[in-house]
């Protein structure tokens, strides 16, 4: 049985004056699935990103989260995980979810944050000021956010950048529970190995257009992969 | 009440425990604070009669109230404008999406926090400096307007905010060291 579309973009455009950044962009992102955005610099996927995030209205396509192609969905279900990941420094990491648990509504609150406390690695810091914490583990509470808020899409944007490998290889582990929790996540990455080792799907986006949508199986290896990617993006 | 309200009181509540429990910053806002005091009453004592009795200004009931309300409903339109994701803690960005607000334009919840931060910070940062320099030059109320102005382009910007203080301390320093003359030549 084929998984359930979770996030649907058809002909995505957004111009900035007189500059298309993203020109026409398609995509499908299936429930539990990992899909890797690649392409370099300026080549559009954070402007896709956001626009997803429903941060930056599009100047044409629709997009649609769990189905529903309003705006609002996407702020209520898509979850974005920016490249500098942004905390309130003077909150503690579970004054950060309790606000999201409880606007959210959930009856055990204190039991939902302990959760993503403890699937984000970050229980022993729960009472530290978030801005003490180093670029990893503020990302870590971000994607914590996310799986608090149970957003239907999760967007992380360059979320590799400044970690060492064993925060990376954390952060792919985050980024598979967070899909086998059933979101579909969309990484955008310069990283081709940490795109190889999280996605299930590999897009590449060049100038605003997609240039190659493969599943990364489809690759055997990350030299395979490379030159792929070498191939349409250089 | 509001989850967005409780919420913003802990940030609120969180930046000032940070700030007394840091001694850097304690030491600094008690400087800050005390100088302030200082200066405002270092003019008082050392200023002529014109400064106790606002000169030749005498503002009526009616132009105080019309000044107080312009500023609140200036305030108010702000917040009701302008997305929070604009002028507002970056913070807020990402996580009033997580915790499933629209901070789009409009709605009621943000529209409150917003046109709350700006008054406050148009009220706390504008009104004390502007009411000096009223006292010192009421000339000056260019300088008054530019400061309101400057409060709520910074509203909730904690950094930017330290730094429009900081701009305020230099002028309560010049009005204490007397480069604001009565007749508003600086």
């Amino acid at each position: 049985m084929e998984a359930e579309t979770v996030l649907s973009v058809r002909g995505l455009v957004r111009r900035f004056g007189p500059v298309r950044a993203v020109a026409g962009i398609d995509l499908d992102v299936a429930r539990g699935e990992v899909v890797a955005l690649l392409g370099p610099n300026g080549a559009g996927k954070t402007t896709t990103l956001t626009c997803v995030a429903g941060l930056l209205a599009p100047s044409a396509g629709t997009i649609s989260v769990a189905g529903d192609a309003s705006r609002s969905a996407r702020e209520r279900r898509a979850a974005y995980v920016p490249e500098i990941p942004i905390v309130y420094d003077d909150l503690t990491p579970a004054e950060h979810l309790a606000f999201v648990a409880a606007a959210r509504g959930f009856a055990d609150r204190d039991g939902v944050v302990a959760n993503a406390l403890e699937r984000t690695g970050l229980s022993e810091l729960a009472a530290r000021p978030a801005g003490t914490l180093s670029k990893g583990n503020r990302q870590r509470l971000c994607l914590a956010g996310a799986l608090v808020a149970r957003a239907d899409v999760v967007l992380l944007d360059e979320p590799t950048t400044g970690l060492d490998p064993a925060a990376q290889h954390a952060l792919v582990a985050l980024v598979r529970g967070l899909a086998a929790g059933g979101a579909g996540v969309v990484v955008s990455t310069h990283a081709l190995a940490t795109a190889f080792d999280a996605a299930d799907r590999i897009v590449v986006i060049v100038a605003g257009r997609i240039v190659l949508n493969e599943p990364v199986a489809r690759f055997g290896d990350l030299e395979a992969l490379r030159a792929a990617y070498m191939r349409v993006a250089a | 009440m509001n989850v967005l309200l409780r919420f913003e009181l802990n940030v609120a509540l969180a930046a000032l425990r940070r700030i007394a429990a840091h001694p850097s910053r304690r030491m600094t806002w008690a400087v800050t604070g005390a100088f302030a005091v200082a200066a405002i009453a270092f003019d008082v004592a050392t200023s002529d009669v014109a400064s106790r009795d606002l000169g030749s200004w005498k503002p009526s009931v009616t132009a105080v109230v019309i000044v107080i309300a312009g500023i609140l409903a200036l305030a108010a339109f702000i917040g009701a404008r302008t997305p929070l994701t604009y002028g507002t803690r970056a913070a807020d960005t990402i996580w009033w999406h997580y915790a499933g607000f629209e901070t789009g334009v409009g709605q009621r919840a943000t529209t409150v926090i917003l046109t709350a931060r700006v008054t406050l910070f148009v009220t706390l940062g504008a009104l004390p400096i502007g009411t000096l320099l009223a006292l010192a030059a009421p000339q000056r109320a260019g300088t008054i307007l530019a400061l309101a102005a400057a409060a709520i382009a910074d509203a909730g910007d904690r950094a930017r905010f330290v730094g429009f203080c900081s701009a305020q301390g230099r002028l309560v320093r010049r009005c204490a060291a007397g480069r604001y003359r009565r007749d508003g030549s600086a």
